[in-house]
């Protein structure tokens, strides 16, 4: 698949300097972001609820674009992106899996929305299936391809979200919350499969505020403080170790967690 | 005297009775609602005759079956056409008083409506009849036949309109309306509604369960008013809300404006020897009506 993002193999994938975005033109949900993310990185978005997670996804998606600040992704402007310029492309190679699998499934059934992205890259019946049923394999839901979404369980509703964004086949894979509600069986799953992506070269951004998976899906962590800034950016175990910075961050708490005794790793 | 004894005198607690049963009945509703859609889509996944045919070759039989009941005009003709629904529902492994009860519930309140007064009004011997001045009132034996056509034209075309979205999975039913050159767009939208209609009901459930839930004392009928009202805009809102995260999900997997859809239908030889079937049965019974009355 030829891109700019292939023909610029040595560019960051995604580099943001002073980027602001409000809600509503009013409401600060991100604050003065700087950031770098290398080809091949797998990072881990870290931060309480409300500290601006979710959005910086979007914003990396080229959903939308920042109110201020440069931000600039697979060598093209994102403002550009998300005003619909060469969005197409873009989206061929970023791929977004929101945190609500209710938002992604729209379809009537499982392989529709898998077939969806596939579709609108406008690829043959055949390769859209190939596609369809290499996603669906991976992420084990084969049996359920005929099903209507509203049938699945939340981790079903979460797998076939991931396989809609697997089958399009992009080089950075966003993940919001993917292990949120999930059970242990499924969530195991869902971590072994970005280790595996990984492990290919993709590029992979995860939000979340699991502290225990992330030494398993990350070596660089980003950690979001509540004022939506960022608030410690470097190597998972130095973040993850510092317990003063995950206190302040609100992403643990000194009456739930023995923090002398913290261990964030699951393995 | 306590106060629970007190309550179970007082017109309050009658009125908290009936407005409970009122929020009861509508979570049933909703309820039963959902648990159909997904009984439906069970009945479709069975390995029944009409569920292993291409949706387009069901459409086509659909379609030549309907016109048929209505360019009958015989009533046995119709029986027999009624009949072959139910055979038809059988080989497909489709309940029968599930089967009957869908389609014979709706009927009399629909059709009867429409066709009680002709009963009446159509000229012709009345065998049963009374006087009111310079009124004959009774029943006229043509309009009891017509009333029967009609009834029996109505169950005909409802039968095979439960038939086919019982044995047909939603998706692919809509999907097989590009064979009547249906808009994509159109279709795109229908099954995006078929999506969510589900969803927001499954919200309205949680706010009825949430509410009921709470549910310690006494509310008035305007309390419940305002309550409803809240929820509906809450709905709207998250509605609004879903729709422009739908949209920006579509446009994360490079939607573009336009549609489209991946076909996995085939028509096969038993698809088109039931059409071409069914295609003769509705021929037959239009020819056949012109003598048998």
């Amino acid at each position: 698949m030829s891109s700019d993002f292939s023909a610029n193999r040595t560019e960051p994938v995604f580099q943001l300097k002073g980027v602001r975005y409000l809600y509503n033109g009013r409401q600060i949900a991100l604050d003065g972001i700087d950031l770098e993310v290398g080809r091949g990185e797998q990072l881990a978005l870290l931060g309480a609820n409300g500290s601006g997670k979710s959005t910086l996804l979007k914003l990396l998606d080229g959903i939308f674009g920042p109110n201020s600040g440069t931000m600039r992704a697979l060598g093209r402007d994102i403002a550009a992106v998300a005003s619909g310029l060469d969005s197409f492309r873009f989206h061929r190679e970023v791929g977004l899996v929101f945190q609500d699998p209710d938002v992604q499934l729209f379809s009537a059934t499982v392989f529709d929305d898998v077939a969806f992205g596939p579709l609108q890259l406008g690829l043959s019946q055949a390769e859209v299936r190939q596609r369809c049923d290499e996603a669906l394999e991976i992420m084990e839901i084969t049996h359920l391809a005929r099903r209507a979404p509203f049938e699945l369980s939340g981790g079903e509703k979460k797998r076939a979200a991931i396989a809609s964004v697997l089958s399009l086949g992009p080089e950075v894979i966003l993940l919001d919350e993917p292990t949120a509600a999930l059970d242990p069986r499924s969530k195991w799953l869902l971590v072994s499969l970005i280790q595996k992506l990984g492990q290919a070269g993709k590029t992979i951004i995860t939000a979340t505020h699991e502290l225990e998976i992330v030494p398993l899906i990350a070596s660089r962590v980003i950690v979001l403080g509540e004022n939506r800034q960022v608030l410690a950016d470097g190597p998972a175990r130095q973040v993850l170790e510092d317990t003063d910075l995950l206190v302040k961050a609100n992403l643990i708490h000194p009456e739930l967690h023995y923090l002398g005794h913290f261990q964030p790793s699951m393995g | 005297m306590s106060s629970s004894a007190r309550l179970g005198r007082s017109p309050a607690r009658k009125k908290q009775k009936q407005s409970l049963g009122w929020l009861e009945k509508t979570l049933a509703g909703i309820t039963s609602s959902i648990a159909q859609a997904v009984f439906t889509e069970e009945h479709s996944r069975k390995a029944g005759w009409l569920q292993q045919l291409d949706p387009r070759a069901k459409l086509g039989m659909f379609l030549a079956m309907v016109l048929a009941g209505s360019f009958t005009g015989s009533f046995p003709v119709l029986v027999g056409l009624y009949l072959v629904t139910l055979l038809a529902a059988r080989l497909s492994q489709v309940p029968f008083d599930f089967f009957v009860k869908r389609v014979w519930l709706g009927i009399p309140f629909f059709a009867g409506i429409v066709v009680v007064p002709s009963i009446f009004f159509t000229p012709g011997e009345r065998p049963l009849s009374f006087t009111v001045g310079s009124l004959i009132i009774g029943p006229s034996i043509p309009g009891l036949i017509g009333a029967s056509i009609f009834i029996s034209r109505v169950a005909v075309s409802v039968s095979l309109a439960v038939l086919l979205v019982v044995t047909t999975p939603w998706a692919d039913l809509l999907k097989s309306l590009q064979a009547l050159h249906v808009p994509q767009v159109f279709i795109l939208l229908l099954s995006m509604t078929y999506r969510y209609i589900f969803l927001f009901l499954r919200s309205a459930v949680d706010m009825f369960e949430a509410r009921k839930s709470r549910m310690v004392g006494w509310t008035s009928g305007k309390e419940q008013r305002k309550w409803i009202a809240g929820s509906v805009g809450n709905l709207m809102n998250r509605s609004f809300k879903m729709s422009n995260d739908v949209y920006s999900a579509m446009l994360a997997r490079g939607f573009t404006g336009e549609t489209r859809s991946f076909n996995t239908f085939r028509m096969e030889g038993r698809d088109w020897t039931a059409l071409f079937l069914t295609i003769g049965v509705a021929a037959a019974a239009v020819f056949v009506q012109r003598f048998i009355r």
